[in-house]
């Protein structure tokens, strides 16, 4: 819950920013800014690439022949030395609109930072993205029809999508009806552009759309891989933070130069001073991103430990109370009639036995990873007598070299975890192992034709810790070998883990 | 008078299993030691006629003993006394030259027959530790007849066995005569039925076992 929660504030915040760069790249420019002196003629320094004045063959550094101004701004005309046009959409009005909107976007990009800063309180996100919500309304209806009906046509594409993303966490079904819907709107522009020269704002309306479309799934893909997460955690979070800072600066002077007369140097005092705030930015900041690290590596710290606990109780096992009961055995032998005795004991063993292996099995320790394997196989085998267990797995060669202990045992429970999965979870008949072993490469797969890890269920159990996927994904990263996981055809799951010597 | 040498790194168990051998008044054991490196030295030293020998050893394991004896070509008859019976182990123990596997807890009248049965040079093991590898090669079966074993017994045809295993149908249908003829059956019906009566595939088989090239 509070992950949604969080989402639907960054997520607004992301519609509003987006919304914004659509209102800049479709109405943000005049088509054209012409600059006038006393004593030179007049120069084109700007024309909006792309638009109708560009079409022209008008570009900037021309000189200005004539401009004569009409009833309305649709009337005007200008000339200059390059050629002759009917006229611009050099309307004062929007210009004026957009620079009133500039504040708002402003803020709404400073929100989602900040949105994404408070993923872990979910009050504070959402309380800022209704905030930004409420501005933002605000914003639009006072501002000229060109934004609203940008905005509204935005809204119009951007809410199945978003309502998808928020009910529904496949965000893979997302990405094709993004990706489906953007294309169809980029189509819609293209064809309205080329043949009615009439529809022009509604053609200017769908290109909005399929940039806020393709915004989204560019947030969507991001979000997805969680590839920038783990960049961020391999950097040590005070550097993350001095990164996030000096970028997100940079990125707001140079946007606001470019789209508002301010002198740089004002800006650039204006960065310095925002620096000088800094510091407490950077504590909060830096200790955010520690915060992810340290749950990180608490979490391999606290594998490790279990996994060093569950070997320590296997070899007293062993090493005390399975020997004084066979030697207990032995003794009774040399005494008839206690027969029943040793045989009692005999059980006893056997569940030492039995408690031992499933705590670590021996032969892992003793004969090494294939061994280890096979016996997770026959296992399997054993306790599911109506699923079919096939496996492929390089045979046990004792005088081959071995791949260092801990890869062994991770790539040992990261099989045994998804043949369990597969077992129980996954409704599967068939399951097949497959494992090639070697001192520097070692290659494991688990694949079932069960019902498969829906996207969204496999997040889910991801942020919740369950089905163990988390587990075997920190098992290997804390080796430094791949994993994954993907659906297989027609329907089931394959469990892959792949690991190989640095050199 | 059988010569024994008991390896044993558990003080209790190895007098334990020096009481239980000597029970046998053919048997002597000439050296109980917890090591490998012991182990060699006194193989080294003295005539063993049967080496008993449990897997965990204070410095290292059973396998690795066996690994350094057959290299000196020094290996005696052994036999491997085990706190457990996981298959792995048996079959690791056979490939490197054990010819019994037992276990600890085994009543004593099973362990003298498994002493004496190895030093006789013949195979012993403990009820429930044949696996599929022995049964094997007790029953003469090659790898690649177990492969077609296992087909068989998956409902597979020759045809497909052939295409599993990369030869011909022919010569699937040779090794499937082969084994008829050897144990006297009329079909490969018959075949599949004994095999799995007799637990011939106790253990899943690696298909790789099959591709291994000999000498490994």
């Amino acid at each position: 819950m509070k992950h949604r929660l969080a989402g639907v504030g960054l997520l607004l915040a992301a519609t509003v920013a987006a919304a914004y760069v659509v209102a800049v790249v479709g109405w943000g420019q005049p088509e054209i800014e012409v600059r006038l002196t006393n004593d030179q003629p007049p120069t084109v320094v700007w024309v909006l690439p792309g638009g109708p004045v560009w079409e022209r063959g008008i570009r900037p550094t021309q000189t200005v022949t004539s401009i004569a101004a009409g009833t309305s701004p649709a009337d005007w005309a200008m000339t200059t030395t390059d050629g002759r046009i009917e006229n611009t959409a050099s309307d004062p009005a929007i210009q004026l609109a957009m620079r009133d909107w500039l504040p708002v976007a402003m803020l709404a990009l400073i929100l989602c930072l900040a949105a994404w800063l408070a993923i872990r309180r979910p009050q504070i996100a959402t309380a800022l993205a209704v905030l930004a919500v409420a501005i933002s309304a605000q914003a639009l209806l006072s501002a000229d029809m060109p934004i609203r009906s940008s905005a509204a046509g935005a809204a119009a594409v951007t809410a199945p999508p978003l309502w998808l993303w928020l009910w529904s966490s496949r965000t893979a079904r997302l990405r094709v009806v993004v990706s489906v819907m953007a294309g169809l709107v980029a189509l819609v522009w293209l064809t309205a552009r080329a043949a009615f020269p009439d529809l022009y704002d509604i053609a200017e309306i769908a290109r909005a759309a399929a940039i806020i479309i393709g915004l989204l799934l560019v947030a969507a893909v991001l979000i997805e891989q969680r590839g920038w997460r783990q960049a961020l955690l391999n950097l040590e979070g005070r550097r993350a933070a001095d990164l996030f800072a000096v970028t997100a600066v940079l990125t707001v002077i140079v946007v606001v130069a470019v789209l508002t007369e301010v002198p740089l140097a004002a800006l650039v005092l204006g960065g310095g001073i925002a620096l000088l705030a800094y510091p407490a930015v950077r504590r909060r900041l830096g200790s955010t991103i520690d915060e992810l690290v340290l749950s990180e590596v608490r979490g391999r710290a606290s594998l490790a430990a279990v996994e060093d606990e569950r070997g320590r109780i296997a070899r007293e096992l062993h090493d005390a109370p399975l020997q004084e009961v066979a030697a207990v055995i032995r003794d009774l032998d040399r005494h008839p009639g206690t027969e029943k005795e040793a045989d009692m004991l005999r059980q006893a063993a056997s569940h030492l036995r039995q408690v031992t292996t499933e705590l670590r099995p021996p032969v892992l320790d003793d004969l090494g990873l294939p061994a280890a394997l096979q016996h997770v196989v026959a296992q399997a085998t054993a306790g599911s007598p109506g699923i079919e267990i096939e496996s492929d797995i390089t045979p046990v060669d004792l005088y081959s070299g071995r791949a260092p202990a801990q890869v062994e045992l991770a790539v040992f429970r990261i099989v045994q975890e998804a043949v369990e999965n597969a077992l129980r979870h996954s409704g599967a008949t068939l399951i097949r192992v497959v494992a090639r072993v070697g001192p520097t490469e070692v290659e494991a797969s688990v694949a079932d034709d069960g019902r498969g890890i829906a996207a969204g269920a496999a997040r889910a159990a991801l942020q919740a810790g369950h089905l163990g996927l988390a587990t075997m994904a920190q098992r290997a990263a804390l080796i430094g070998a791949e994993f994954s996981t993907q659906p297989t055809v027609p329907h089931g799951t394959l469990v892959r883990v792949h690991w190989q010597a640095k050199r | 008078m059988t010569r024994v040498l008991i390896v044993e790194d558990a003080e209790i168990v190895a007098s334990g299993l020096r009481a239980t051998i000597e029970q046998d008044p053919a048997n002597e054991v000439v050296a109980v030691v917890p090591s490998v490196e012991l182990a060699e030295e006194a193989i080294r030293s003295k005539r063993i006629d049967v080496l008993v020998c449990d897997i965990r050893l204070a410095d290292g394991t059973a396998f690795d003993l066996l690994k350094r004896l057959a290299g000196r070509d020094l290996q005696p008859p052994t036999l491997i006394v085990s706190s457990y019976d996981l298959p792995q182990y048996v079959d690791a123990a056979l490939q490197l030259g054990a010819l019994g596997y037992v276990l600890k807890t085994a009543p004593a009248r099973e362990l003298l027959a498994a002493v004496t049965t190895v030093a006789a040079r013949g195979g012993a093991y403990g009820p429930g530790l044949v696996t599929s590898v022995i049964k094997a090669k007790q029953l003469g079966l090659t790898p690649r007849d177990r492969s077609v074993v296992a087909g068989i017994l998956a409902g597979r045809t020759n045809d497909e066995i052939g295409a599993e295993l990369g030869v011909s149908r022919k010569t699937v249908e040779v090794h499937v005569s082969n084994m008829l003829e050897r144990f006297g059956l009329a079909s490969r019906v018959e075949l599949a039925q004994r095999a799995e009566h007799e637990q011939w595939l106790a253990s899943p088989v690696s298909a790789d076992e099959d591709r291994r090239p000999k000498g490994t």
